[in-house]
C-alpha cells in the first residue's frame, strides 16, 4: 500500500520539478508569480470585504436573516458543487486522455490504475486549487459574522475534502462514461460548448433577473419568498444540501448534528471513488487507446466553400492564403468561435444595463447625467474591447505555433504580415466597437456633437488597442502552448491589458475638459466659444494621434522582437 | 521472444493492420519495413502497450502485453518516432524519473547514467532544461532512457531520425552490442541501409499485411536485391518501382 501511494505521488513528480525549474532558471517567473500572488490576493481581499458587506446586511435584518443566511449559504454551495462537476470534466479529459506525456507512463511496467489514481488526483487539484481558494473567504465571513468556534474554522478542511472529492469524483465519473462511448475529442468540444452556452445562459438570466432591486428593503419579502420557494437547492439527496446542514451546525457549536451529514458525504466521496477506479480499471485503457485514434478521421471539408470564398477576396495571393487560413483554423475549432456565444450575450447585457439606468432617481439634470454616461461610457466600451482583445488578438501570433517558420520563411515581410493580422482583426473589432457605442447612445437617447465624439474616439481606440495587442503578442510570443485561451492569462496578456487600461484613462482624462466646458454650454444654451472649440479639436486629434502612435509604436517593438527570433 | 498473433486494428473503416503473425527469435535483430501508412507505428505503438488491438495479441518474453502488461513492459524498452520529453526537466531528472517508472533507484543507475551520457556526448548537458535540447539530442536522450532497464525485448520506431552521423555509428553499434548480449531488437525504418547493415531479419508491411518475411540472406538471393541492392526489392515487392512523374 505505501509502495503504491509513493508510486502514485513519484508520478507528479515531473510537475513539481518543471515549477521548480521554472521558478530556479526562466528569468522573470519569479517576479510573475509575486505579481499574480499580489493580485491574487488583493482578489481574495475584494470577495472577503464584498460578501462581508453583503452578508452583514442581510444576516442583520430583524427576523429572517439567519434563515436568508442559509438560503445563501445553500445557493453559493449548489452553485460550488456545480461548478465543480463541470471543471472536473473538463479538466479529467485533458488528464486522463489528452496529455502529453500519457504514452510515455503507458509504456513503462507502472499499473494502469496507479496512472489513473495519479491522475485522479492531478485532476482534482487541477479543478478545485480555484474554487477552494476563492470560497474560503465566503466562509471566513460566515465564521465571523455568526461568532463560530474556534472548531468551525478547525474543521472546515474535513467538510472541504469531501465535498470537492465528490464533486470532483461525480465530474470524473460523467468523463469516464462519455469517453467509454464516444470519442473523445468530439467529447471534450462538446464539453467546452456545453459549459459555455450554460454559463452564458445562467449569466443572462441572472442579468435580466435585475437582482439589483433585491438590495431594495420593499423587495426583501419577496425575496424571501423566492428563496423558499426554491426548494430544489435544500432536496436531501444533494450533497450540498449535507454540505449546509455540517456547516450550520459547525457554525453553531453543535458537532453532534453535524456528524451524520458528515458521515453521508464522507461516504458518498469513498465510495464515489472505489466505482470510479472499478470504471478506471475497465474504460481507461481502452478509451486512451481510442483517444489516440481520432486524428485518423478526417473533417468532411467542402472546397467549393474555399473556391468561393477565396474568389470573394480580392487580395493579392499570399495575403488571400492567409486570411483562408485564420478563418477555416478559427471555424473549424469548435472551442473558438463557441466563445462568441459569451460575447454576443455580454453585448446584450451590455445595452441591457442602458436601458434599465435609473437616471430618473438622479437629483442631476437628465440631460447632462446622459451626456456624461455616455461619456464615460467610452471608457467601459474601451474596457470591453480590450477583454475581447486580450483572447482574441492578443495570441494571433502565438496562434501560428509551431508553423510560424514557415511564414518566416517565405517571401511576405513581418511587417506586411503584422499589418494583414492588424487588418484582419480591426475589422471585426471597430464593428463591435461601434454597435457598442450607438447602441447604447441610442438607449441613452444621446445624439448630436456627443454622439460623434463618442463614435470617432471609439474608432480610433480600437485602432490602438488592435495595435497593441498585435504588436505586444508578437513581443510575447507563447508558441508552444496548446490553448489559446491560456495565451491571454500570461506575462504578455497582463501587460497588454495594463497597457490597454492606461491607453483608455488617459484618453478620457484628455477629452474630459472639452466634453464639460462643451456640456455646461449645452445645458446653460450659450455657444461654446472659439476657445472651447479649439479645446475640443485639440484634444480630439490629440488623443487620435495617440491612439495611432501607440498602435503603430507596439506593432514595429513586436516586429523587431519577431526578426530578433 | 516476441510473438505477434493474429492482430488485426481498425481505426473507424480503415484498417491499419490485418491479421499479422510473426515470430522473432531472442537475440535476433528484426527489421520491420514498409511504406508511409503501410501501418508499422500501429503495430509497434500495440507491441510498445500504448495501443489496444482491434484483435489479437502480442506476447513479449513469453508475457501477453494484454493479459500482464506491467510485467512485459518492465522487460521492454520503447524508442518512439516522436518521443514526448518533460521540457522543464533537466536530462539527468529525465532519466531519474523514467528509471523510477522501471522501479529504479537514482543510486543504482548513476553509473551507468554517466557512462552513456558521456558515450552519447551529453553529459555537459546533463543539467540543462530540455528544451534547450536539439532534436537530435533529445532522440540520443530518449535512446539512453530505454536503455537504463536493460530491457530484453528493445523495440524502436525510428532510430535514426535527427541522429547525426556519430549518433548513427553509436547507435548502430550499441543495437548490434545489445543483440550480442542476447537482447531482441525490433526495428521500424525507413533508412534500408541502416536495415541491410544491421539486421538479421527483415519483413515487409505494406497496407496492414505482411508481404514478405525471412532472413537477410534469404533476402539478398533474390535477383533485385543482388543487381541493385535491398532498396530496388523494397520497390520491387511493395509495387513502387515505377516512379511515375520523377522526371
Amino acid at each position: 500500500m505505501t509502495k503504491t501511494i509513493s508510486l502514485i505521488f513519484f508520478l507528479l513528480r515531473p510537475r513539481l520539478l518543471g515549477f521548480h525549474n521554472r521558478l530556479q532558471r526562466l528569468p522573470g517567473t519569479r517576479w510573475r508569480v509575486a505579481l499574480f500572488a499580489l493580485l491574487g490576493s488583493a482578489f481574495w481581499g475584494g470577495i472577503f470585504y464584498g460578501f462581508y458587506r453583503i452578508l452583514s446586511y442581510f444576516s442583520g435584518i430583524p427576523g429572517f436573516g439567519e434563515v436568508l443566511s442559509q438560503k445563501i449559504l445553500s445557493m453559493i454551495l449548489l452553485t460550488f458543487f456545480t461548478l465543480l462537476i463541470y471543471s472536473h470534466l473538463i479538466t479529467a479529459l485533458a488528464n486522463f486522455f489528452l496529455s502529453k506525456d500519457l504514452a510515455l507512463i503507458h509504456e513503462s511496467p507502472v499499473s494502469r490504475l496507479i496512472l489513473f489514481s495519479a491522475r485522479y488526483l492531478e485532476s482534482l487539484f487541477d479543478a478545485s486549487w480555484m474554487v477552494i481558494l476563492l470560497s474560503l473567504p465566503i466562509f471566513f465571513c460566515y465564521g465571523i459574522i455568526f461568532k463560530a468556534p474556534l472548531g468551525y474554522y478547525l474543521l472546515l478542511p474535513f467538510v472541504f475534502l469531501p465535498f470537492v472529492f465528490l464533486a470532483g469524483s461525480l465530474g470524473i465519473l460523467i468523463t469516464l462514461l462519455l469517453t467509454a462511448f464516444f470519442p473523445i475529442r468530439r467529447t471534450r468540444d462538446l464539453l467546452v460548448i456545453l459549459s459555455l452556452l450554460l454559463v452564458t445562459l445562467l449569466f443572462l438570466i441572472f442579468r435580466l433577473m435585475r437582482p439589483e432591486q433585491l438590495v431594495n428593503p420593499e423587495q426583501l419579502s419577496s425575496l424571501v419568498e423566492y428563496l423558499n420557494s426554491l426548494s430544489a437547492q435544500e432536496s436531501s439527496f444533494l450533497p450540498s444540501s449535507w454540505v449546509k446542514e455540517i456547516f450550520w451546525a459547525l457554525l453553531k457549536g453543535d458537532l453532534l448534528q453535524a456528524f451524520l451529514p458528515l458521515g453521508l458525504i464522507w461516504s458518498s466521496a469513498v465510495l464515489l471513488f472505489i466505482g470510479n477506479l472499478l470504471l478506471g480499471q475497465r474504460f481507461f485503457f481502452h478509451s486512451y487507446s481510442r483517444s489516440q485514434e481520432g486524428s485518423y478521421k478526417g473533417l468532411h471539408i467542402n472546397p467549393r466553400f474555399d473556391v468561393w470564398l477565396g474568389r470573394l477576396l480580392p487580395l493579392s495571393p499570399d495575403l488571400r492564403g492567409l486570411v483562408l487560413k485564420d478563418l477555416k483554423a478559427f471555424y473549424r475549432d469548435k472551442t473558438q468561435w463557441s466563445q462568441l456565444f459569451i460575447l454576443l450575450v455580454l453585448i446584450i447585457v451590455y445595452v441591457y444595463n442602458f436601458s434599465v439606468l435609473p437616471l430618473h432617481k438622479s437629483p442631476l439634470p437628465t440631460l447632462y447625467l446622459k451626456n456624461i454616461i455616455s461619456f464615460l461610457n467610452l471608457g467601459l466600451a474601451g474596457f470591453v474591447l480590450s477583454s475581447v482583445a486580450v483572447r482574441f488578438v492578443f495570441p494571433a501570433i502565438s496562434a501560428e505555433g509551431q508553423a510560424f517558420w514557415m511564414i518566416r520563411s517565405s517571401p511576405l515581410p513581418l511587417k506586411a504580415f503584422l499589418r494583414y493580422k492588424f487588418i484582419f482583426y480591426f475589422i471585426p473589432l471597430v464593428i463591435l466597437a461601434e454597435v457598442l457605442i450607438v447602441f447604447t447612445n441610442r438607449q441613452l437617447g444621446v445624439s448630436g456633437a456627443m454622439h460623434w465624439i463618442s463614435s470617432l474616439t471609439m474608432f480610433s481606440l480600437t485602432f490602438g488597442l488592435v495595435g497593441l495587442a498585435v504588436g505586444l503578442g508578437a513581443l510575447y510570443p507563447r508558441q508552444g502552448s496548446e490553448n489559446l485561451g491560456q495565451m491571454a492569462t500570461g506575462f504578455g496578456g497582463f501587460l497588454y491589458m495594463l497597457c490597454s487600461l492606461a491607453l483608455i484613462g488617459i484618453t478620457i482624462v484628455l477629452e474630459a475638459g472639452p466634453v464639460y466646458r462643451m456640456l455646461m454650454a449645452d445645458l446653460h444654451s450659450t455657444p461654446l466659444g472659439l476657445g472651447g472649440r479649439w479645446w475640443m479639436i485639440g484634444s480630439l486629434g490629440g488623443v487620435v494621434l495617440m491612439h495611432i502612435a501607440s498602435g503603430i509604436w507596439a506593432m514595429r517593438k513586436g516586429r523587431r522582437s519577431l526578426e530578433e527570433i | 521472444m516476441i510473438k505477434i498473433k493474429n492482430l488485426t486494428k481498425h481505426y473507424g473503416p480503415l484498417t491499419a493492420v490485418k491479421d499479422l503473425c510473426l515470430d522473432v527469435a531472442p537475440g535476433e535483430i528484426f527489421g520491420f519495413l514498409g511504406p508511409n501508412g503501410a501501418g508499422k507505428t500501429t503495430t509497434i505503438k500495440i507491441m510498445a502497450g500504448i495501443l489496444a488491438p482491434t484483435t489479437g495479441d502480442v506476447e513479449l518474453c513469453g508475457l501477453s502485453i494484454l493479459k500482464e502488461p506491467s510485467r512485459a513492459k518492465a522487460l521492454t524498452g520503447y524508442i518512439p518516432d516522436r518521443p514526448f520529453l518533460y521540457d522543464k526537466l533537466t536530462g539527468i531528472e529525465f532519466l531519474h524519473f523514467v528509471a523510477g517508472l522501471y522501479g529504479l533507484h537514482p543510486k543504482e543507475i548513476d553509473g551507468e547514467i554517466e557512462s552513456r551520457l558521456n558515450l552519447f556526448d551529453l553529459w555537459d548537458w546533463r543539467m540543462e532544461l530540455i528544451e534547450s535540447y536539439s532534436h537530435g539530442m533529445k532522440q540520443r536522450l530518449i535512446i539512453i532512457s530505454a536503455l537504463l532497464h536493460h530491457p530484453r525485448v528493445l523495440i524502436i520506431d525510428e532510430p535514426m531520425v535527427g541522429l547525426d552521423p556519430k549518433g548513427v555509428r553509436i547507435v548502430k553499434h550499441l543495437l548490434k552490442k545489445e543483440s550480442a548480449q542476447g537482447t531482441t531488437v525490433f526495428l521500424s525504418t525507413h533508412t534500408l541501409a541502416t536495415a541491410q547493415e544491421i539486421c538479421d531479419h527483415l519483413g515487409i508491411i505494406q497496407k496492414g499485411a505482411l508481404i514478405a518475411v525471412g532472413s537477410i540472406d534469404s533476402f539478398a538471393q533474390e535477383d533485385h536485391w543482388k543487381a541493385q541492392g535491398l532498396e530496388s526489392l523494397f520497390l520491387k515487392l511493395t509495387g513502387d518501382l515505377e516512379e511515375d512523374g520523377l522526371d
